[in-house]
């Protein structure tokens, strides 16, 4: 049955095969080439000397290379295709060409049968899903020490990178796997099955964005007087919104602080004196989670879809031992 | 050959019946179908028969009743090597080339012939390299075929297995088919909507017409049993209440009677012949019980009738 | 080797038509005490007929001592046919040659003939008609 299931879906598999390769191929390439340069111009020593004088070198990286490109967000739907390739077409696709009269008239049982392409699928993701986070870190390195030393805020912790490095991508693919093959046991066509596995993917890992960050762990504040320019917050960490307070905390929104300390300039805007503010004691406050926290939120994320995946999975098994005329 | 003697039918169903939302595919089915036979399974269009077969095979599950094949459920893990199936326009992977297809029959099952697959298909000219998709429809039928009989199965279902073949490719079908039949004992139960098709190759008749079982019987016993009967229409009761009365057609003078014949018929003034497979089916199969009358069904070990 | 061929429209039963050839190449000589009938596979696989159908007319001509088959071996011809000797087929011959010149001249033509012909033979050796 394992040398079916190759035989079968080798096409499938060859083709993401290829695709990781050519991927990994460039991240590992043009992570090579940051490494290097970041070596050439002395970064790295400067900064494996936890020296505080990094800054000029650091801009001088970050002008040379950018950020992360816009084009890796894309990337980050990378799991997606493993519902609607391999996840939607596996049940439904016997279901719609009648071949699964076939299939299931040899001496293979439907759970066998089932299982079998199921675990092959399951290990063919977890070595994608290693292959993607392992190329996609190795790429982020020179960002990563230059986040920890807080020279920028591009690291592991803020999308996409936090989706395509850990353990992430693993948990999105088999959920992504898991939703197309119910989806495709249930609808018992492709294209349709492709089409909710695409709206619920969305559906599922959209909010996630954001509730990673705001629900799993209870955010962190850290707030300081206007005297300072910045506010302390740890390097590394995913700052999510800023807010004002009074000294005692007591926040308040901006235009309270434009009603304290607002004097209208020309134009009819209205100017803020910042010694006024830090006069009067209000404070900024930053919420954020710590990069301390990176392996913890990836573990909620992961589990929470694996979970997801495994009941859909079950879905999936059941319904196709029980059903489908 | 082999012993024709099994006790066990190699299909048994007990009040099976499927339904699909408020309409009955198939009902009040009971059947015995010996061992040993070559089973046509005849019936109009959405007479049952694909469901039928269907649950047999494992792939459906019935709404009522149970079957079993070869002494044991259709799923259980026992029956499954023993059973072929040819579904319907013989569903064939169609990127797998025709060599594909033995590997696969050698890979999802454990008892596996594979040379004598290879060397019936090669026979027919069948180039084991070419890709199924690009097959003929009566190349795909013989590699279906092959692939079913090559887990040497005991009981071979067929779901229309002909109906669209060219005359040659069918001849060559029904060929291998009985073949196989021949040097191995193989119980087959094919269906047709033609009995013409099925003619030949049959011993044994199952009719399903209106979603129900109107004979279940061997051929001989049928011909056997049932006359034609020309005769004047005034004497047409005394046959009607002697015999069993198939179906009639009686004008002022004339009366034209299919029956089943409880006795000889001695009356000179009926014309009697004995009537063709085709012209029982036919009558039957315009005339359906409807569960009125028993069903009829003769054969080994079969029960008296369909209550 | 003996082949065997198929009428399907000539309205007798398919295993009948079988022991007929076997009669009828007993009584032409094409088969002789010694040979070999073929196997049910074989004739089976020629004309895709019911395998039972040939077993049961190697059945009949079995009972007629006509055959027998040998396990393991196959089915063979055991003796020639009982028949008329050549004098009494010549008889007979001349006898329907008369009666056909009779009918003719009484205005029947060959489908007449025929018909009469078939409706006798039907009547009086057809099988398990009441």
């Amino acid at each position: 049955m394992i040398a079916m299931t190759w035989r079968q879906h080798r096409a499938q598999l060859l083709i993401a095969v290829g695709v990781l390769a050519a991927l990994a191929a460039y991240l590992l390439i043009t992570g090579q080439q940051r490494a290097s340069y970041a070596n050439s111009i002395g970064l790295t020593a400067c900064l494996a000397a936890k020296s505080q004088t990094c800054g000029p070198l650091a801009e001088a990286f970050v002008n040379r290379f950018g950020g992360i490109p816009q084009v890796f967000t894309l990337a980050a739907g990378l799991p997606l295709l493993a519902g609607l390739f391999w996840g939607a077409p596996l049940i439904a696709r016997e279901v719609e060409t009648g071949t699964y009269r076939l299939a299931w008239t040899q001496s293979v049982s439907r759970n066998r049968w089932l299982t079998v392409k199921l675990l092959t699928f399951l290990a063919a993701i977890a070595a994608a899903a290693a292959a993607l986070a392992l190329s996609f870190s190795a790429w982020l390195r020179v960002y990563s020490q230059l986040s920890a030393a807080g020279y920028t805020d591009i690291d592991r912790m803020g999308p996409p990178a936090f989706d395509l490095t850990g353990i992430a991508p693993l948990g999105t693919m088999l959920f992504a796997f898991a939703l197309g093959t119910a989806a495709g046991a249930l609808i018992r066509r492709t294209v349709p099955a492709m089409a909710v596995t695409l709206g619920g993917y969305l559906g599922a890992v959209l909010p996630m964005e954001s509730l990673r960050y705001t629900a799993f762990l209870r955010p962190l504040h850290k707030s300081g007087p206007f005297s300072t320019n910045t506010i302390p917050v740890p390097p590394g960490a995913y700052q999510m919104n800023s807010g004002y307070s009074t000294a005692s905390g007591r926040p308040v929104s901006f235009r309270d602080l434009a009603k304290a300390c607002g004097h209208p300039q020309g134009g009819g805007s209205i100017g803020i004196r910042v010694s006024c503010l830090a006069q009067k004691g209000f404070h900024i406050s930053q919420t954020y989670q710590p990069a301390s926290r990176y392996w913890a939120l990836q573990g909620i994320y992961t589990a929470s879809f694996a979970a997801a995946a495994i009941i859909l999975i079950g879905v999936a098994v059941w319904w196709t031992a029980r059903r489908v005329s | 050959m082999t012993s024709r003697d099994d006790a066990t039918p190699a299909v048994e169903t007990v009040g099976l019946g499927r339904r699909y939302g408020r309409r009955w595919a198939l009902r009040e089915c009971n059947l015995s179908l010996p061992a040993g036979h070559v089973i046509g399974l005849v019936g109009p269009n959405g007479a049952g028969k694909t469901t039928l077969l269907h649950i047999l095979a494992g792939l459906l599950e019935p709404t009522v009743g149970l079957a079993r094949v070869l002494g044991a459920a259709p799923r259980d893990l026992r029956t499954l090597p023993r059973i072929g199936f040819v579904a319907q326009d013989k569903p064939l992977y169609g990127r797998f080339t025709v060599n594909d297809m033995l590997r696969m029959g050698a890979w999802m099952n454990p008892s596996w012939d594979r040379s004598s697959a290879e060397a019936r298909l090669t026979g027919l000219d069948i180039p084991l390299g070419q890709r199924c998709g690009s097959l003929s429809g009566g190349q795909r039928a013989q590699v279906a075929l092959a692939v079913a009989l090559g887990k040497q199965p005991g009981l071979l279902l067929l779901d229309e297995p002909v109906a669209n073949l060219d005359p040659l490719a069918r001849r060559q079908f029904l060929q291998v088919l009985l073949e196989h039949v021949a040097a191995t004992g193989m119980t087959v139960v094919l269906s047709s909507h033609l009995l013409a098709d099925l003619e030949r190759a049959c011993d044994y008749l199952v009719l399903l017409s209106a979603s129900r079982v109107q004979l279940s019987a061997t051929t001989d016993e049928l011909l056997h049993q049932h006359r034609v009967l020309a005769g004047p229409a005034e004497k047409a009761d005394s046959i009607t209440r002697a015999h069993a009365v198939v179906q009639s057609s009686v004008t002022d003078r004339l009366a034209n009677l299919l029956i089943r014949a409880d006795g000889p018929i001695h009356d000179p003034d009926w014309s009697v012949r004995p009537a063709s497979l085709e012209e029982l089916v036919l009558a039957y199969m315009s005339e359906p019980l409807a569960g009125a009358a028993p069903a009829l069904t003769l054969a080994g070990s079969a029960q008296e009738g369909s209550r | 080797m003996f082949e065997f061929q198929l009428d399907p429209t000539s309205g007798v039963a398919t295993y009948l038509q079988l022991v007929q050839q076997v009669r009828q190449a007993l009584r032409m000589g094409l088969l002789r005490p010694g040979d070999q009938l073929p196997t049910a596979r074989e004739v089976v696989a020629k004309l895709a007929i019911n395998p039972n159908t040939v077993l049961k007319a190697y059945r009949d001509l079995e009972r007629e001592h006509l055959v027998a088959a040998r396990p393991g071996q196959g089915t063979f011809v055991v003796r020639a046919l009982d028949g008329p000797d050549p004098a009494t087929f010549a008889r007979f011959a001349a006898q329907l040659s008369r009666w056909m010149s009779a009918a003719q001249a009484a205005g029947l033509g060959s489908e007449d003939i025929e018909a009469i012909y078939r409706m006798a033979i039907r009547d009086r050796f057809a099988e398990g008609v009441a």
